[in-house]
């Protein structure tokens, strides 16, 4: 369609302003209210719960808590897809493959949590190290934050971007739960990482401020899952060398 | 004199091409009489009169799906047909735009001086006739006034296919577009080549480019012109509104602000038919419209109104 890229601005991809964008989560809140404070228990609870068991009498509510949190991301994505693909499709016809995008992370969500990649730590509060605790907040974040900040910067309650309903928390939330896990798996912060990195375009572009913090703290996030495989791995190649 | 002052009236307007030809020939003033005079352009091709502001939707009319957002454009559109409107751009590329279009167009109960023109946006040469289908369907109508391939798209798969449709009366009018001034060179050699009513491009005080070549040879193959981005998307009216409005331009243009300023002194161009300013609100729909009434600069003005810009 662009054959001659070069000519391009970057608002030419972006065929609608600010206001229509936001109006998308008005009408997504919509749509969907009371279901937030579903949502917000669904996630809030769990990884409470996850935060303070270690000890091996709270083994099996840890793991109920680690399978909701397992459910959350699943549901979470399958959401976000029909966000894209019911409502920001109507705007950007770039998006409408993004959303089978959005749901191949929620089906990829799904497998690795039945596999076992989706292993929130379970060592002793003061063991678990900065990587897992960043998570945390990661998660809070999407969970509070984004409310808030959508308040600040006045899109009324009705416009927040509320996690497991709009993409930027949702994306947030992942990365923080992946940062949780004994080995954050770079490849499943593929899609949140990208979407992250549209989203802070999407904000440049429109002149948003929500998006740029969905940005920075996609490549924040990303970065220490990064340095903590590395990490991970290095220690995993002593260990070897060792034996 | 290519621009005449006329009554818009209801029943005349875009009627068939014997009527408008016969009207075409007649002097300016036999037109001016009257309570409304919108100022009109001719389709060389046709014959058929425009008014020499009509509307674009790129982003201002692509609002999804909000109910009170698409009354909202509902009322800008009619401001724009109050203020004596008719040509309505869009294209499948503007997301939610025909739709909304659709919505608001049977809202405010389908004016008869609409000149519904839309555009084929599709790499696939085969899906010429089914897009058009569809923007149809979206727009809620049932012929377009004019199809254009949006720029230059697969321009030698579905002219041909336009052109048929035109032929059979299907469509009034065929055109092409660019944007931005990409692709001049070829679209130069497609108006010398092909048989087009109407061609689709960026022109403004600051993108000129399109007079070298472009905008004479519209005048010698009697190519009826559209003028999109005409404010360079609010850019240009923004570094405008930071001067004060030059008076002269009241009585020398009829002039009374800056959009109206832009907008006359890029209709007055004898190659350009109609400018296609975009806008979200009613204010600055009657705003732009305001172009659409009094008298046009002559060449003279128009130097002295591009010299005041480049002064700044």
């Amino acid at each position: 369609m662009f054959g001659d890229l070069d000519t391009y601005s970057l608002i030419d991809f972006f065929p609608f302003d600010a206001e229509s964008y936001l109006s998308l989560f008005r009408l997504q809140n919509e749509a969907w209210w009371p279901l937030h404070i579903f949502i917000a228990i669904a996630l809030f609870v769990p990884l409470a719960i996850v935060a303070v068991s270690w000890r091996s009498e709270q083994e099996r509510m840890r793991l109920y808590a680690v399978r909701a949190l397992q459910l959350f991301l699943v549901f979470a994505w399958a959401s976000a897809s029909g966000f894209i693909l019911i409502r920001y499709s109507t705007l950007n016809w770039a998006a409408y493959n993004l959303g089978f995008v959005f749901f191949g992370q929620a089906i990829l969500m799904l497998l690795m949590s039945v596999l076992g990649a989706i292993d929130v730590e379970s060592l002793p509060p003061k063991e678990r190290g900065p990587t897992y605790w960043a998570g945390a907040l990661f998660v809070l974040f999407a969970l509070f934050g984004y409310p808030a900040f959508g308040l600040a910067f006045g899109h009324g309650w009705s416009g927040i971007e509320f996690v497991g309903l709009a993409p930027d928390p949702t994306a947030i939330a992942t990365i923080g739960i992946m940062l949780m896990c004994r080995k954050p798996y770079l490849w499943l912060l593929a899609v949140p990482a990208a979407w992250s990195a549209a989203a802070g375009l999407t904000a440049f572009a429109l002149e948003l401020e929500v998006g740029l913090f969905t940005a920075a703290l996609a490549a924040i996030g990303v970065s220490i899952a990064a340095l903590r495989r590395l990490m991970q791995w290095r220690d995993g190649a002593t260990s070897a060398g060792v034996s | 004199m290519d621009h005449e002052r006329t009554i818009l009236d209801r029943r005349t307007f875009l009627a068939g091409s014997a009527v408008a030809l016969a009207s075409a020939a007649l002097p300016a003033e036999v037109f001016a009489d009257g309570p409304l005079r919108y100022i009109t352009k001719t389709i060389p091709s046709t014959g058929v009169r425009v008014p020499v502001i009509g509307m674009g939707t790129w982003i201002t009319f692509n609002v999804g799906a909000d109910k009170a957002r698409r009354d909202a454009r509902a009322e800008v559109l009619r401001a724009f047909f109050g203020s004596g409107g008719g040509v309505v751009d869009s294209s499948p590329m503007y997301g939610s735009s025909q739709e909304v279009l659709g919505y608001a167009l049977n809202k405010i109960g389908r004016p008869r001086t609409l000149f519904a023109a839309d555009k084929i946006w599709t790499r696939d040469g085969d899906d010429t006739l089914e897009q058009l289908a569809e923007s149809r369907s979206h727009w809620d109508i049932p012929r377009f006034d004019l199809m254009q391939v949006h720029n230059l798209l697969s321009w030698e798969e579905h002219l041909p296919k336009l052109r048929s449709l035109r032929a059979s009366k299907k469509l009034g009018h065929i055109g092409i577009t660019t944007s931005h001034g990409r692709r001049h060179t070829e679209l130069a050699d497609i108006m010398r080549n092909h048989q087009l009513d109407v061609v689709q491009l960026t022109y403004n005080p600051i993108d000129r480019d399109a007079e070298e070549v472009l905008l004479p040879l519209a005048k010698e193959r009697d190519i009826a012109i559209i003028v999109n981005r005409p404010f360079r998307g609010g850019g240009l009216l923004d570094k405008l509104q930071r001067h004060p409005f030059p008076e002269w331009a009241r009585h020398e243009a009829d002039a009374d602000n800056w959009p109206q300023f832009v907008l006359k002194w890029i209709v007055s161009h004898p190659a350009v038919t109609c400018a296609i300013p975009a806008t979200s609100k009613v204010a600055h729909m009657r705003e732009n419209m305001g172009a659409c009434r009094g008298k046009l600069p002559d060449q003279k003005t128009r130097a002295k109104m591009i010299a005041h810009i480049e002064a700044f």
